[in-house]
């Protein structure tokens, strides 16, 4: 059996090999994660009839209010912005969580970190697939609606699971940087809340770029609104533009690359932070 | 091979108050200091283990004796890997479980089968591994129909059995063990004895923190007395507690 070595050795390679150890070992362990994911949404409902179909059922009524109002007030008819609102709340809605929740992340986990041998990103990859659970029960919601306002059904829907693909890796990737930052730094939690809440309000989620034609630049040095766009245009039946394809992809290999760094550069300090 | 080794370790846990963790101050510390980086040397921190080397071959069985903050637990997450030491290096081999605290992983909301995998995953088992222990671990637990109940209706009595049959259900290499296990009525405690000697003998190594001077005599063989982090004496199990037990009659 080999040896494992636990030193104060500061070398690079030594960062990036447990680094690496960290995030294998964590995957290995996908069916304990899987688990503990979907026993803490049934949790957080638990004793209630419809159970975590209250997450969705909250986005719902915000999704019909808004809908109906903004319709009005943008000029937009219903039956084409009721869908678009919807996507956009969900897909948005994944993104915002993560980054909030991967701020309290290992805070949340410093009991656990410190009684238990599990490896770190165990608790990062929980975190994502809780917020993938919650999404797919938000997606009741587009079926719905699709129902109701019929989208064009074409081949276009395949597009959003590279998109997805893509939006999910760049989340576990920050979470990998944001959760040891805020683990050291107890101000960062209630930055980045106040940030999101921005950027909920200046990516195209309840208005469109057509809305604002002078301030299309401005949307588009939004990272948010390409990952947005390549999963809610194919849910809706088109196709995202090449420039929000080429801008998420090459952001998803810049911020995996640099969380895989990042994170193996901290990761033992992390016990130390929570 | 079994074994740990312990290369002259240092850990120092660093201590955030009030200010230090803050982000302003340590960007005001940046742009008062000069040089944009955090400096190490501003930081308060504990020495909770100083100059430390052991080694343990399969079969060594090792009580850790010393006051409270003596480093005792320290010393057991940095063998766990947990805490990485400052300087020094720890190299273990074998498959390691940490029993730390009986409890820790379980939910009051949850029935008790639930609270096995909750726990057996916090122990390090895998949900396949633990799955197939729950029979065994039902059985030890001897809760019966309770297991379908929520772990809040339990007594304090009946969640201890079943925390105590879920930790014990654990077989590795290297034992690490914090405190007392005990839990229960009287009849209980004497097949909780029987189960945890038995998993002590099966394990390769043990090392064991405790205050109780009987469950050291029981179970170790070997004794290493820390004091502040430093390791004052290590030797057989009955001349290292005399030493200390002499140095607190005297103190």
């Amino acid at each position: 059996m080999a040896f494992i070595e636990h030193s104060s050795s500061k070398t690079w390679h030594t960062f990036l090999t447990t680094g690496w150890r960290d995030l294998r070992d964590g995957l290995r362990r996908h069916q304990a994660w899987m688990f503990l994911a979907g026993h803490e949404v049934r949790r957080q409902y638990q004793r209630s009839i419809l159970g975590p179909f209250w997450i969705t059922l909250n986005l719902a009524i915000m999704i019909a209010a808004i809908g109906w109002f903004y319709s009005e007030i943008f000029g937009q008819k219903i039956d084409t912005y009721l869908p678009f609102l919807t996507v956009g709340f969900i897909v948005f809605g994944f993104m915002s969580n993560v980054v909030n929740e991967s701020a309290n992340l290992f805070a949340n986990e410093a009991i656990a970190i410190r009684q238990s041998l599990l490896p770190l990103s165990f608790y990062v990859y929980k975190l994502i697939f809780r917020q993938i659970i919650i999404f797919a029960h938000n997606l009741t919601i587009y079926i719905l609606v699709w129902l109701l306002f019929p989208i064009p059904a074409n081949l276009n829907i395949l597009l959003a699971i590279p998109g997805f693909c893509l939006m999910v890796i760049s989340a576990f990737s920050v979470a990998l940087i944001i959760g040891p930052i805020a683990a050291r730094f107890r101000d960062i939690p209630p930055i980045i809340s106040s940030l999101m809440q921005v950027f909920f309000f200046v990516t195209p989620i309840f208005w469109t770029i057509s809305n604002v034609p002078k301030r299309a630049a401005f949307v588009n040095i939004n990272p948010f609104f390409h990952y947005l766009e390549i999963v809610r245009q194919p849910l809706l039946g088109q196709t995202p533009s090449s420039l929000n394809w080429i801008i998420a992809s090459v952001l998803t290999v810049v911020v995996s690359v640099t969380a895989f760094a990042f994170f193996s550069r901290y990761r033992s300090k992390i016990t130390y932070w929570v | 091979m079994i074994g740990i080794s312990v290369e002259n370790i240092i850990v120092d846990i660093p201590i955030y108050g009030a200010g230090s963790r803050s982000l302003k101050n340590n960007i005001l510390a940046a742009a008062t200091g000069g040089a944009i980086k955090m400096r190490d040397g501003d930081k308060l921190s504990v020495r909770a283990i100083d100059g430390l080397s052991l080694t343990l071959n399969r079969g060594d069985r090792l009580g850790l004796v010393g006051h409270n903050g003596a480093g005792k637990s320290t010393l057991l997450r940095v063998l766990a890997g947990i805490y990485e030491p400052s300087e020094g290096r720890v190299m273990t081999s074998g498959r390691i479980a940490p029993i730390f605290d009986l409890g820790f992983g379980m939910d009051p909301y949850s029935n008790g089968w639930d609270n096995m995998l909750l726990r057996g995953i916090s122990l390090g088992l895998s949900l396949q591994q633990t799955r197939e222990k729950m029979e065994e671990i039902a059985a030890i637990s001897e809760l019966g129909e309770f297991l379908d109940m929520p772990l809040r209706t339990y007594s304090a009595g009946m969640a201890a059995r079943l925390a105590f049959a879920i930790s014990t259900s654990v077989t590795a290499d290297i034992l690490l063990v914090d405190e007392a296990i005990g839990a229960g009525d009287a009849a209980f405690l004497e097949r909780a004895k029987q189960r945890t000697d038995k998993m002590i003998q099966d394990s390769g190594i043990l090392v064991f923190a405790s205050h109780m001077d009987s469950l050291i005599q029981q179970w170790c063989t070997r004794a290493l007395w820390l004091e502040h982090g430093k390791p004052r004496m290590l030797g057989e199990v009955n001349e290292v507690l005399a030493a200390y037990r002499n140095a607190v009659a005297s103190a």
